[in-house]
């Protein structure tokens, strides 16, 4: 304990913090987005948002709160273009990303500063969870959230790989964020890209549970599609192209193995070999539905009484296989057209 | 999972067991200096988390065991699960997590020797290794997919030793026999263990 404090002492005096902020049509949110930021226990030196040629009063509503207010000569097309157009202006050592309809809670950027006490640490990372949770499809990311942010993500980061460093909310080391490229348009998974790629420059990435933000989840089933096209899309090109380079990185090799199966073989059972072997052979077969619940609400649960959202998380549970068989649609669609019909998504479709 | 991949599957297992493992990994880490009290209170909770998901699928198994006992669709537990745990689709499941895992490394190897033996190769031959892959990868799913096909279809077949026997002792649960040795009615399948999808 002694230790930690005295870690996250040092880190609070190397305090030498961007954060960059990419808003396209982000008006609504922007405002407290920058407010969460300017109400921080370790307040960052500059704040930067990237008004990525806004038809609304995006950049009025930055400049009103005192933010300095980026704007390239052109829509960039990606929050990681919009991000990197700003990378070249920052000259601190760490830069944080943050997306405009994120807030963070007033520790998040001192827990996540503890982090780089270590120096083989680049990137950091923190715990996610959804601001809304009132639809069918807020809640059933509330649960998918809880139970990668409480249980999977703690076990990535205990054997030195978390799978992805959120685009949401991370820091990175200015320097080496450069030396990877910054964040790169190549895939639709930006983030998932620069872990990759940190790894494989033999950096180490940490996740932060204690650092939480705030993001606004879409609440219907278009910005829901967005998303998850985006998402699944990101995925199978990160594993195209980093593959040769994952499978000579031990643990992050089986950890792609084992998602890969699940997204793309456990999508196929989920949808179709189930529902066939129950007609097949017997209908008791869709109980399969219903085996591995325990594993989904048991972290879920434990999270959420600690938190005391446990109302919350009991009525937001059924949700969760809605949207497994809606995230198991979307993966078997990116995989039929990124493999199969070689035709990638190429177009960045803003949804949350 | 937070990148929108779907359900849990394989990945569920190979979560929990990593956690199962976690004490061990930092027993290890402690030895050589590289620990604290904080990463073992994290490994601690893991591990607790864990070893209550086991306890609680096993729970559930065996609910929906005795649920189907009750509504006679299936035959009695006792029969079905003689061990503390439901080892059959627990293994099932292992099974193809150690294929996975396999493949993964097999992948690794292959990358390695044919990096080391990189050199330009002509069109036609390209084209000919990308159809080999091809044929490689299409069996890989064939067996990848047959595996959860045979399991549920082995697990519906389960002990099957004495069905005359059992036939006659249990009129009242089993279905009319068709012959000798043979149940009219097969046995309703269980379901995959933590792993609706694997």
């Amino acid at each position: 304990m002694g230790n930690e404090i005295a870690m996250l002492e040092g880190a609070r005096h190397e305090v030498d913090l961007t954060v960059i902020v990419p808003a396209y049509n982000e008006a609504e949110t922007l405002g407290d987005t920058v407010r969460s930021l300017q109400r921080q226990t370790v307040s960052p030196d500059r704040i930067l948002v990237v008004d990525d040629c806004s038809t609304d009063a995006t950049a009025e509503v930055a400049e009103s709160l005192g933010v300095a207010v980026l704007r390239p000569p052109e829509n960039t097309g990606s929050k990681a273009g919009a991000q990197s157009f700003a990378l070249d202006r920052v000259d601190t050592r760490l830069v944080m990303a943050v997306d405009a309809d994120t807030t963070l809670a007033p520790d998040a950027i001192e827990k996540l500063f503890a982090a780089f006490a270590d120096p083989e640490v680049v990137a950091a990372c923190g715990f996610v969870l959804p601001r809304r949770v009132r639809s069918i499809w807020e809640r059933g990311r509330y649960v998918e959230y809880m139970l990668a942010f409480s249980f999977f993500k703690r076990i990535q980061d205990n054997y030195g790989k978390p799978l992805i460093a959120s685009g949401c909310f991370s820091v990175y080391r200015t320097a080496e964020l450069r030396a990877a490229g910054g964040w790169s348009t190549r895939t639709m998974a930006e983030d998932m890209d620069l872990t990759w790629t940190m790894y494989r420059a033999g950096h180490r990435v940490r996740f932060m549970p204690d650092a939480v933000c705030y993001p606004i989840e879409p609440h219907d089933m278009e910005f829901l599609g967005k998303q998850l096209r985006r998402w699944s899309h990101g995925f199978v090109q990160n594993v195209r192209l980093h593959w040769s380079s994952v499978l000579q990185l031990g643990y992050l090799r089986s950890l792609v193995a084992v998602a890969f199966w699940d997204a793309l073989l456990a999508s196929l059972a989920y949808l179709v070999l189930v529902p066939v072997l129950a007609i097949v052979l017997d209908p008791l077969v869709l109980l399969a539905y219903l085996v591995d619940a325990p594993v989904v609400v048991i972290p879920v649960l434990w999270q959420a009484i600690g938190r005391r959202e446990t109302g919350r998380a009991l009525g937001s549970f059924p949700a969760f296989f809605v949207l497994r068989v809606v995230n198991a649609l979307y993966m078997l669609s990116a995989v039929w057209r990124e493999f199969v019909l070689r035709r990638p998504l190429l177009v960045y479709e803003k949804g949350h | 999972m937070s990148a929108g991949l779907p359900g849990l599957g394989l990945g569920g297992l190979f979560f929990v067991l990593l956690a199962l493992l976690a004490p061990f990994v930092e027993l290890i880490r402690t030895a050589r200096g590289r620990s604290s009290i904080a990463a073992w209170r994290a490994v601690g909770r893991q591990f607790a988390l864990a070893l209550t998901m086991v306890a609680a699928v096993e729970l559930t198994l065996r609910s929906l065991y005795a649920l189907a006992d009750a509504t006679g669709l299936a035959g009695p537990l006792s029969e079905r699960s003689p061990t503390v745990l439901a080892l059959r689709p627990i293994g099932i499941t292992l099974g193809l997590l150690a294929c996975v895992l396999a493949a993964a490394k097999a992948l690794q190897l292959i990358a390695t020797i044919r990096a080391r033996r990189r050199r330009p190769v002509p069109a036609l031959r390209a084209l000919r290794c990308r159809l080999r892959l091809l044929g490689q990868l299409g069996a890989l799913t064939a067996v990848c997919l047959t595996l959860p096909l045979v399991g549920p279809t082995e697990l519906a077949h389960a002990p099957v030793e004495d069905s005359a026997s059992d036939c006659r002792a249990k009129p009242e649960r089993a279905a009319p026999c068709d012959g000798p040795g043979r149940v009219g009615r097969e046995r309703p399948p269980r379901p995959a263990a933590a792993s609706p999808g694997s």
